[in-house]
């Protein structure tokens, strides 16, 4: 554990020196994330200037949804960015590098690369999620649990990038379908009510993007029913660990293109 | 003109190199628009349902605009890190040319692969006839809004003379598209203020104007929109020679 930790330090010290050498581009970066997620969020105040309510949620209540997703999805950038990559470590025979040192590839593979501009969005969503938790007097007790639940549910992207990385191992680098996250992110950005039944309860049920700002945001901060966060936790963390456990299965199949 | 041609086949060969990564495209694609669907179907269910079928319409035209558009910039990037912009300026062909048409010919491509299935969808959802008298326009619409785009890209790329990386550059791009071009929000919807400010811009003339030519029945309403298109087109073409002009000075061939 101590060993990982060592490189775990190691690895961001490189990654954000790395980042360094485009000094100007790294801050238009940041900044061009954070405008990003401002403007999506005056884009849904423009929605409300069209009606008082979506399917019975206000303003409010949709923006929290969406800070919600949001700080999730800028942890999966800021830590997890590198696994979209993992077609192009395949192609160009990194992923052998990963495979033969005697540290978990997983591990690796995450930690390797970072997301410079995800920095710019997590600080604005987190800005966003500490505004509404303020002026909508939130218990301290049920921000932290929502904040812990972010952390959680980043876990969801992960897999689903996992998922998709899974179908570049089985085509030697060919397909890639991890860059999906980013179009399943627009799931989470939303109430489940806006959808239909089967979609509902795919998106509880198979592709669980439900639970990462809806059901939290119906069951603890609205009804503040805070052991529900528990279960959001624990559904995060199984479905993660039963991606990962599908992920090892691959790794043994994969067979390198020999770059 | 062969060698234009010639320049088309490449990009039309780079295009169908990239065939899986078009399937997974699509299927992002479509579930943007299945979001939208919801989200405007929840937010218009009190209008007439003209209206819904309209919004829906114009969203998914924005985002097979969106896809076949060029992506300039990304490789004007690449060939500066990777030192072939030294060869590529060497060519008795403009820089910009050698870009245009490959990127005529990877769009092609994409139309084929993502843009057919969005068309089949457009005219499925549409409820109203197409206009087929003002049809030539509209395609003209088009195109000027493909070169318009093209040339902001082109801009876009030329600043990686300076920061060798456009990430962020375009990270920041696409918060202005997204604020101003009416590719992911009806421009009909914005409100008075965004929507005034938004018509004095070029990047509106890329998208979300041209959507708006969509429910237009009348060849008299697309002579405004051609016309913005056009001056753009020659103010960004000059800009573009300008920046060229200068970064030029800066060229620093990193490998190769």
């Amino acid at each position: 554990m101590t060993r990982y930790a060592r490189l775990l330090l190691a690895y961001f010290k490189i990654n954000f020196k790395s980042l360094a050498i485009y000094d100007f581009d790294f801050y238009f970066s940041i900044v061009g994330m954070m405008i990003q997620n401002l403007i999506n969020v005056a884009a849904l105040r423009f929605l409300y200037l069209l009606v008082p309510t979506i399917q019975g949620y206000t303003f409010t209540e949709l923006l929290t949804t969406y800070a919600i997703a949001s700080t999730s999805f800028a942890i999966f950038r800021c830590f997890f960015i590198n696994t979209l990559n993992i077609a192009d470590y395949v192609r160009k025979g990194k992923f052998d590098g990963l495979l033969v040192k005697p540290v978990n590839p997983l591990f690796q593979l995450l930690n390797e690369s970072f997301d410079e501009d995800a920095w710019g969005d997590l600080a604005i969503s987190v800005l966003i999620l500490t505004t509404i938790a303020f002026s909508s007097h939130m218990p301290l007790l049920i921000f932290l649990l929502v904040l812990l639940m972010c952390c959680a549910t980043s876990l969801i992207f992960l897999s689903l990038t996992l998922l998709g990385g899974m179908v570049s191992l089985l085509s030697q680098g060919l397909a890639d379908l991890s860059e999906t996250v980013y179009d399943f992110f627009e799931f989470s950005k939303y109430p489940l009510s806006i959808y239909n039944t089967p979609l509902k309860m795919i998106l509880t049920w198979f592709l669980p993007l439900g639970w990462v700002a809806a059901i939290p945001q119906s069951t603890v901060i609205d009804d503040g029913r805070w052991y529900f966060a528990i279960l959001v936790v624990g559904i995060s963390v199984a479905f993660f660990t039963l991606v990962y456990q599908l992920w090892r299965l691959f790794l043994v199949k994969y067979q390198s293109t020999g770059t | 003109m062969t060698l234009r041609l010639m320049m088309i086949r490449i990009g039309l060969k780079r295009s169908v190199a990239n065939r899986y990564a078009f399937g997974f495209y699509l299927f992002g694609n479509f579930i943007s628009i299945a979001v939208m669907f919801f989200l405007w179907q929840s937010v218009l269910r009190h209008r007439p349902s003209a209206v819904f079928a309209e919004t829906i319409t114009y969203l998914i035209f924005m985002q097979l605009l969106t896809a076949v558009f060029p992506k300039t910039s990304f490789a004007i990037h690449d060939d500066i890190r990777t030192g072939n912009i030294a060869r590529l300026l060497l060519r008795p062909v403009p820089l910009l040319t050698h870009y245009f048409w490959e990127s005529v010919g990877y769009s092609f491509g994409k139309l084929i692969f993502i843009g057919i299935p969005d068309v089949i969808l457009l005219v499925a959802v549409r409820q109203s006839a197409l206009a087929w008298q003002t049809l030539p326009l509209l395609v003209m619409a088009v195109m000027l809004g493909y070169v318009l785009y093209f040339e902001l890209e082109a801009i876009i790329g030329l600043f990686s003379f300076y920061t060798y990386s456009i990430w962020g550059i375009n990270t920041f791009k696409a918060a202005v598209l997204l604020a101003v071009s009416g590719n992911v929000f009806p421009v009909n919807f914005y409100p008075a203020a965004v929507k005034t400010i938004a018509q004095f811009l070029p990047f509106q003339y890329a998208f979300g104007a041209i959507g708006k030519l969509l429910s237009q029945q009348q060849a008299a309403d697309f002579w405004p929109t051609l016309f913005m298109q056009s001056l753009y087109i020659a103010t960004l073409f000059g800009v573009y020679h300008l920046q060229l002009k200068i970064a030029i000075q800066r060229v620093v061939v990193q490998g190769g």
